[in-house]
């Protein structure tokens, strides 16, 4: 299956992100990286 | 699905894995999208060969790994001053500059990665167009290591195959081997 259309696409603004860490903590991803540039990487789950 | 943000929050990048089981180490992943190196405090291990007149040092940029993980081996060559090997392309006779990965369990595979730009090379007397590395040559070879959970331990087995030439000299092709031992990540 082709995912590469899924999401935001180049150019786009990424939506807010705010998710808990593995600590619990709620990490606002565009507060969390000021005016720094950041990756942002998705996976089904930590192990396989 | 890995995206890359300016300073302003705007996608830069979007990178999508052909295989979704595939994840880049983070070592590698910092390395090719920002040109360079993260600070590590982690310990790797090395293995080293030699053949005549060319030296092999590899290792990855992890300490162990996990299934389905793709990890950066770097490669580095030293050529002895005066010689020469033949760049990935090369006229037909000459053994060109070659690296193959295995692994124990089996799974290692190299992904398509960027050659150093080899130096123009002429041997006078002969027509071919030479492409060649002297000196020092250094890799980073993205290696997916499909290898099921709870494998164990892993050993990989790089194999350098070169030919050593002069402008004078060429020497039979020959091959290097350097083993890495690799251990596997804990689970969660």
């Amino acid at each position: 299956m082709d995912y590469s259309e899924r999401g935001p696409k180049v150019g786009d603004h990424f939506p807010d992100v705010r998710l808990p860490d593995q600590s619990s903590a709620v990490v606002d991803l565009h507060s969390a990286r000021g005016a720094r540039r950041a990756i942002v990487v998705f996976h089904r789950s930590a192990r396989w | 699905m890995t995206f890359v943000l300016d300073a302003t929050g705007r996608v830069e990048r979007k990178i999508v894995e052909a295989n979704y089981r595939v994840r880049q180490g983070g070592r590698l992943l910092f390395e090719q999208l920002t040109g360079g190196q993260p600070a590590s405090t982690q310990e790797v291990s090395e293995a080293r060969g030699r053949q005549v007149h060319v030296a092999v040092r590899a290792w990855f940029d992890s300490p162990t790994y996990f299934a389905y993980q793709r990890l950066g081996l770097h490669v580095e060559l030293t050529i002895d001053p005066g010689w020469h090997v033949y760049g990935p392309t090369t006229p037909s006779g000459y053994q060109a500059l070659e690296i193959a990965v295995t692994s124990d369990p089996a799974g290692a595979r190299i992904d398509a990665f960027p050659w150093p730009e080899p130096a123009a090379f002429r041997v006078e007397g002969l027509d071919e167009d030479f492409h060649v590395y002297e000196g020092s040559l250094q890799l980073v070879i993205p290696v997916e290591l499909i290898i099921a959970r709870g494998s164990g331990d892993a050993r990989l087995d790089v194999v350098v195959r070169s030919q050593a030439c002069s402008a004078t000299e060429c020497l039979p092709p020959s091959s290097i081997r350097a083993t890495l031992a690799l251990p596997e990540a804990p689970a969660l």
